[in-house]
């Protein structure tokens, strides 16, 4: 796995730190922790390898995301996470316990939505809480307080397809949060939204993540939002999927303060990354 | 009958898992999908072992288990065959006759010629009654799709044409055409038409949304537009319409030849069922299960020759129960691989 | 100064809407079709035997006279009756047996053979053995609109528990529901929608079943009266009892729409 810094990047800006991919016993524990992940699959004619050796450790409470074009293997590492994949090799644990097939202890939200429309919004927020056999009135109770703080109090009761995509996004991760996870999996949760729509639940989950503290793993495309999300960007590149570096985005928090865009030092770390991951629109700045 | 195909068939399946021996997915707990992560026992996942070891048995008993599909399906029939054979024994033979007994009527019969003659009967009166309903379903679905005033004017009057049970004009049919074969294959003709126009139709509009300005755009007249970008969308559609018309038409091609004179292998069923003749009627039915069955493999070797893509996705869906257990089962890693 | 160029001082000139898109097309032109054709009808009775081919007249009298005596009270009292009943078991066991089969793949694979077999044949090539089972009865006629309507319930129940909305799975999973957990509240109620299309198609067939099994098992009910007008050549009758027939159908969807919007509204939206 090269660490060398690409040619050009940023030229003359003082480059991103690169954290250690692997953390070891830096002091914190690491929450979650790959090791020589591999990933293939059979496709039509030759064989896809998804992923390759990925080795990284989430550290806890932070916002971490992944990003790369598409086809890097970034949203096969979350549903291996999750358990709705499996490796073929390498091993994944979470606060020191080895997983084979998700946890009760994550939630995961997905780029599709995917609110159970025959229930209402409520009973959808509800539904891990049944899974894990929470009583009624509990249930009800803890899935109100998590709505409201993603302000959907209101619309406890509707069906969820009367609601506009931003709302059903917020339901779904109103559903993810009503487990109390410690770890946030977030699968470009985003990615169906329009812009404006979109801005506004970036800083919705910026807020949560504030309040909460959980640990969020977040997967996109778009390099402004996990600029604006992230303490840590893990780049990947496709053919084959691996994780190239991990950077550091020293940006001060919070984040909704101040108008991320226009900051330097997130100009800088933008180019870095566009030049990185080899698409070409960055390198003209 | 129902416009919009059954679900079933009208909605490309999501979760192409392939035949998968599909005992559940790898390495999970029996009560639930994912595993709790407290306190597990180190499973390190090793280089090529796949899904986390699962148990493989060896030699033979992989290969059962790996063709356990069509070794059952072999079974049922093999035990359902004996099964029959041996009611014989205490049953009378009246109610449902014993294999031995429908094979020796079938010799006889095929023998003989009753059966062919009644069979080609049946199947040019389905394929007249077919192709009359063709051209008029057909053409006024695209007639209705093309000419908006076609569509205002039409649409009421189809609806309820649709809704008629076309089997109730079996009467009709006899009435105005009398008991032969004009009578038969307009009857079928009658009941053909209607899910092939209300298809065609469909079609037509599905089309129309998508490619509207399309012809337009390159200058073409009404006539070519219909013919070049019309027509080739609007097939997937006339083929649903055919296998639910092949499907609603058989019944009326027995049932013609049951009450409209005695005719075909309806006229068989009856005759033979009058005398009581069990395995002789046994026989009849083996051969009219034949008939549909060569009908719509017909009609699904035709569609895959010029259409290869449509079974994949709708129409071809519904016949074939092939498929194993829930999308969720062995949903946890399995995907795409074996 | 040209003629178009002093109209389009005086304003935007008003659009002329075709002909084919005007709101009372709606209403007239279907109505002109109609009446073409049961004028073309009515004429065709002054060269053609009127017997034969009756006329609107003569139907919309049959019609009066039938429904004005209750001629057909008891017929179609019959019909509607054996109906439901055979619906009301064939729908209910192609669901329930529909589950089934989608559960266990094993049953699936065993029976499969005989369903798609089953599932080809245009099932009135039955009715004689059934006559032969149970005679000329109520049951032969119950029973076989339980066969008709049984299959495409059964099938597209199987299919629909397959091919429940791969998303709405993974929610499930992700979420930690169990096996049990999973197939009641996710891949039963994402089955449904399958299933409706299933029971609209059964119900369509059952009553096709119900019409052909009293013009071959019955002396009694809609299709045998159907039969006895056309033997005798009542043609008014036989065009007014058809119409009954359709009436009949049209109930049959409206209430299956009915119960679907009652209390699945959620199908047609989600989709």
């Amino acid at each position: 796995m090269s660490d060398d810094m690409r040619a050009g990047a940023g030229a003359g800006a003082p480059a991103p730190a690169r954290t250690q991919i692997l953390d070891g016993a830096a002091g914190q524990a690491g929450m979650l922790e790959y090791a020589g992940i591999c990933k293939t699959f059979p496709g039509a004619g030759r064989t896809v390898v998804a992923l390759h050796q990925v080795t990284f450790t989430v550290r806890r409470g932070e916002f971490l995301s992944l990003v790369g074009p598409s086809g890097c293997g970034k949203t096969t590492l979350l549903r291996i996470t999750s358990g709705l994949e499996i490796a073929d090799e390498g091993t994944l644990a979470l606060e020191g316990s080895i997983l084979s097939g998700g946890s009760q202890d994550m939630a995961y939200v997905f780029q599709d939505i995917n609110l159970l429309p025959w229930r209402s919004v409520i009973k959808n927020v509800e539904l891990g809480l049944e899974a894990r056999r929470v009583p009624k009135a509990e249930r009800r109770e803890r899935a109100m307080r998590v709505l409201e703080m993603v302000g959907l109090a209101d619309v406890a009761g509707v069906p969820p397809y009367t609601l506009s995509g931003g709302m059903q996004q917020r339901v779904g991760v109103a559903r993810a949060l009503a487990v109390q996870p410690k770890v946030l999996l977030m699968d470009e949760p985003f990615g169906q939204l329009d812009n404006f729509t979109r801005e506004a639940l970036q800083v919705d989950i910026a807020e949560l993540w504030e309040k909460l503290g959980t640990t969020i793993v977040f997967v996109t495309h778009d390099v402004d939002e996990a600029i604006f999300l992230s303490d840590r960007i893990a780049l990947f590149r496709p053919d084959p999927g691996r994780l190239t570096e991990i950077i550091d985005v020293d940006l001060p928090r919070p984040r909704t303060g101040y108008d991320v865009r226009a900051n330097r030092r997130a100009i800088e770390l933008r180019s870095y990354i566009v030049d990185h991951l080899g698409v070409g629109a960055g390198r003209a700045r | 009958m129902a416009r919009e195909p059954a679900p079933a068939r009208g909605l490309v399946d999501a979760s192409s898992d392939p035949n998968d021996p599909g005992s559940g997915g790898s390495g999970t707990s029996p009560g639930g999908i994912p595993a709790r992560s407290a306190a597990l026992p180190s499973v390190p996942l090793r280089a090529g072992s796949g899904g986390a070891g699962r148990p493989r048995p060896g030699g033979s008993a992989a290969w059962l288990l790996a063709h356990r599909d069509p070794i059952a399906k072999v079974a049922a029939v093999v035990v359902f065959l004996a099964a029959w054979q041996a009611s014989g024994a205490f049953l009378n033979p009246l109610f449902v006759s014993t294999p031995g007994k429908v094979a020796s009527s079938l010799g006889t019969l095929i023998g003989n010629g009753q059966l062919p003659a009644a069979f080609l009967r049946s199947l040019l009166e389905m394929l007249g009654g077919l192709v009359v309903a063709a051209a008029v379903g057909i053409g006024i679905g695209l007639l209705m799709g093309r000419v908006r005033l076609a569509e205002r004017a039409l649409e009421p009057i189809v609806a309820f044409g649709n809704a008629t049970p076309s089997i109730a004009l079996l009467p009709v049919m006899e009435v105005w055409f009398g008991i032969g074969t004009a009578a038969r294959v307009a009857f079928i003709a009658v009941i053909c038409t209607w899910p092939l126009l209300v298809n065609t139709y469909a079609g037509v509009q599905a089309v129309r949304g998508r490619y509207r300005d399309v012809g337009a755009a390159f200058g073409f007249g009404g006539w070519r537009q219909t013919w070049k970008i019309y027509l080739p969308g609007t097939v997937p559609f006339i083929f649903v319409g055919i296998r639910i018309a092949l499907a609603v038409g058989a019944v009326g091609m027995i049932l013609g030849g049951q009450e409209i004179g005695q005719s075909g292998l309806g006229g068989l069923t009856a005759d033979f069922g009058s005398y009581s003749e069990t395995a002789d009627l046994v026989a009849t039915i083996v051969t009219t299960t034949a008939l549909a069955m060569l009908l719509f493999a017909a009609f699904r070797r035709l569609q895959s020759w010029r259409f290869p893509w449509i079974a994949a996705t709708s129409a071809g869906r519904r016949e074939s129960i092939g498929r194993r257990g829930w999308p969720g089962r062995g949903a946890t890693g399995r995907r795409g691989s074996r | 100064m040209s003629a178009a160029a002093g109209l389009r001082r005086q304003g935007a000139p008003r659009r002329r809407i075709p002909l084919a898109d005007r709101r009372v097309t709606a209403i007239v032109a279907p109505l002109v079709v109609a009446s073409a054709i049961l004028g073309a009808w009515e004429l065709t009775g002054l060269y053609v035997n009127r017997v034969l081919i009756s006329s609107p007249q003569g139907v919309a009298s049959s019609l009066y006279d039938m429904l004005r005596q209750g001629t057909i009270n008891g017929a179609l009292w019959i019909s509607v009756r054996e109906l439901y009943l055979g619906l009301a078991i064939g729908l209910a066991a192609g669901v329930v047996l529909g589950i089934v089969i989608g559960r266990y793949a094993l049953l699936d694979s065993i029976f499969s053979p005989f369903i798609n077999v089953a599932n080809a044949t245009p099932l009135n090539v039955l009715i004689p053995l059934l006559i032969l089972w149970v005679g000329i009865s109520a049951e032969a006629r119950v029973l076989f609109v339980v066969l008709i309507s049984f299959f495409p319930v059964l099938l597209n129940t199987a299919g629909g528990l397959r091919n429940v909305s791969r998303g709405y799975v993974e929610v499930g999973q992700v979420l930690g529901l169990s096996e049990r957990q999973l197939l009641r509240k996710v891949i039963l109620p994402g089955a449904v929608p399958y299933m409706f299309a299933g029971i609209r198609l059964g119900s369509a067939l059952g009553v096709i079943g119900m019409i052909v099994g009293e013009m071959e098992v019955s002396n009694v009910g809609v299709g045998y009266l159907l039969n006895f007008y056309g033997e005798g050549f009542q043609t008014g009758n036989l065009l007014g009892l058809v119409f009954i027939a359709s009436l009949i159908g049209v109930l049959n969807v409206m209430v299956v729409r009915g119960i679907q919007k009652r209390w699945f509204s959620w199908i047609d939206a989600a989709r």
